[in-house]
């Protein structure tokens, strides 16, 4: 009989292997968890465990909020929310070095507000803009990098379906972590489009100017207000949903509830969703990607009960918090196997392996869950860029065409990388930047 | 036939899943509305939750059918032919035997919930029992989908 921690540790072990063979990832959880859990109490209690947590994992209304998260972003893609983000912002930035690009920093940033997934707000953003980028010459790697980038800006700017995962994980407020995600995300895109403009303006070659036939010029008070005002729907709803959440009247499932019923309902009002098989067809994307994604949460989570009977997170969070070592490069330790495994695996996969054992180690040290959280996230959208696991780029290229390839894009996301690792140190090395706004709604 | 047939089913479970979140929308918005005119109903949150579980198990064989389950796929890009079709097979040989179990542990779960009457602790005392009956459903389709998947591997000639 082998002990309950060694289990634990071989039980990882396998999960890694199998993961790196590609076997589905939910599945991966599942029989290695069986398995450990057969090891540890028998057949009979595995069995009883499995079935408790096939219904019991997912039986919470803590779990609403993501499913109607992702309707919201499905309704809101099919209303069109992307193209009017992008249009009014692409007015106002007409003009400046890099303007597509920077257009596509910001524009999947206001997305980001009414759509939770980092890889739909790329894919999408890739097929409004990529065509007017190669239209004007820009540099393909450059342009593909930054849309790759700023897509990810869906992950932190709230609603993110990453800090409902986080949020259920380690029992934290939802609507704490939105607000933590405030400030991250708009510092991110600040840093991207400033990036972007000096770039362009040391090598004019990566984006030619030929797109300054604004209209700005002739009446810039009457053409500006045009421009913000193509984006009076997107901004609407994320008052709704941001402010509902902030001042405390709506709970984040109702929220997304709200917020997906309005989406729906502008959508109809402005007749971009004309059909029923456009529901019919946002329903079912919904569909799919809830139960992708909660049944990784469910497998998860029985996973997660095997590690607990192992004591192998208990065991390891001893030994850690036991040695001399600075907090902070215990911190920087998680976050360097953070980095490694998110060139590897999706953040959902990274977060059910690693919390159990992670997230009691950063509480004993003494930092701040919602802080993590934000730290987390933002690694997150470096795992969705970075080769060779880089999601976001794999659904830009999907949808870029045969003449732009996987190395190209590869090659434009490492300054954004760069940009996102020098926000994150800020983030490190100014927690008031994520918990700032947080602490206001406990006020 | 048969995969036409399962085709269908897919297709009908998925789209039933997208309604059953539609309905957990309308439930959540009905019951902040209900609290803000001060008549709140009971058991509006526990009815969401239910149909929560089913959307979630209800959608699980159409995204097998599309191959959208997520997993790693780096070290799966590099193989090709024989290969590649004998890396497939391990992965739903190691599939099938844990979806099998994760479906019988689940059957023995409602009907255990069932023959107990097994009710919400809550305001409402509502069975669980029909939602752990989804949860077989979708678990069921699910495996029928793996199998049907093998099949369509083990009769395809090498790319």
């Amino acid at each position: 009989m082998i002990s309950p921690t060694l289990a634990g540790f071989l039980g990882i072990l396998v999960l890694l292997l199998l993961l790196g063979k590609g076997v589905h990832i939910a599945v991966d959880f599942f029989l290695v968890g069986f398995l450990g859990i057969t090891t540890l109490v028998g057949i009979e209690s595995a069995l009883s465990f499995f079935g408790e947590t096939l219904y019991y994992g997912i039986a919470s209304p803590t779990y609403s909020a993501l499913p109607l998260f992702i309707l919201m972003g499905s309704f809101a893609a099919m209303g069109s929310f992307a193209e009017k983000a992008f249009e009014g912002i692409h007015d106002l930035t007409k003009g400046l070095p890099g303007s597509l690009c920077i257009a596509s920093t910001f524009g999947c940033a206001v997305f980001g507000a009414v759509s939770g997934s980092s890889l739909a707000t790329a894919a999408l953003f890739g097929k409004i803009i990529l065509p007017e980028m190669k239209r004007f010459k820009y540099d393909m790697s450059f342009s593909m990098g930054s849309i790759a980038a700023s897509g990810g800006l869906a992950a932190m700017i709230p609603p993110s379906t990453l800090f409902i995962v986080y949020a259920i994980f380690t029992d934290q407020s939802i609507g704490k972590l939105f607000m933590a995600g405030v400030l991250p995300g708009i510092l991110t895109a600040l840093s991207f489009s400033l990036f972007i403009v000096f770039r362009v303006k040391f090598n004019p070659s990566l984006a030619p100017k030929k797109i300054e036939d604004s209209n700005l010029v002739e009446n810039p008070a009457v053409s500006k207000f045009a421009s913000i005002k193509k984006m009076w729907g997107v901004a609407f709803l994320s008052a709704v949903v941001l402010g509902g959440i902030y001042t405390g009247a709506l709970t984040p499932n109702e929220a997304g509830a709200v917020g997906a019923l309005v989406a729906l309902g502008m959508g109809l009002l402005e007749g971009r969703i004309r059909s029923i098989s456009v529901i019919r067809k946002a329903l079912r994307e919904a569909a799919l990607n809830t139960s992708m994604i909660l049944l990784i949460m469910v497998a998860a989570l029985f996973f997660s009960r095997f590690l607990a009977l192992s004591r192998l997170p208990t065991f390891i969070s001893m030994v850690i918090t036991g040695t001399s070592l600075p907090r902070v490069v215990i911190l920087g330790g998680i976050l360097i196997i953070w980095f490694l495994l998110g060139m590897i695996m999706i953040p959902t996969g990274i977060m059910a392996l690693t919390l159990p054992i992670f997230y009691p180690i950063i509480i004993k040290l003494g930092y701040d869950p919602i802080w993590f959280g934000v730290i987390i996230v933002k690694l997150s959208e470096i795992a969705a860029i970075t080769p060779p696991v880089g999601l976001n780029v794999y659904a830009l290229k999907g949808v870029a065409g045969k003449d732009v390839s996987l190395d190209m894009a590869f090659k434009g996301v490492w300054p954004f990388v760069c940009c996102e690792l020098f926000i994150m140190a800020l983030l490190i090395a100014f927690p008031q930047i994520s918990l700032w706004l947080p602490g206001l709604m406990g006020r | 036939m048969i995969g036409h047939i399962i085709k269908k089913l897919n297709d009908v479970t998925a789209e039933l899943s997208g309604w059953l979140i539609t309905t957990i929308m309308f439930l959540l918005v009905f019951d902040a509305l209900s609290r803000v005119f001060g008549k709140a109903v009971h058991g509006v949150v526990e009815v969401g939750v239910f149909a929560l579980v089913a959307s979630v198990y209800l959608g699980l064989s159409k995204c097998e059918e599309e191959q959208s389950h997520l997993r790693v796929e780096y070290f799966f890009s590099f193989l090709e032919g024989r290969a590649r079709k004998l890396s497939e097979v391990i992965d739903y040989l190691l599939a099938i035997p844990i979806i099998a179990l994760a479906f019988y542990a689940s059957f023995k779960s409602a009907l255990f919930s069932f023959e107990t009457g097994e009710a919400l602790s809550g305001t409402v005392a509502l069975p669980i029992f029909p939602a752990k009956i989804t949860v077989v459903v979708g678990l069921s389709l699910y495996l029928v989908q793996l199998l049907s998947n093998l099949y369509l591997i083990l009769t395809r000639s090498n790319p």
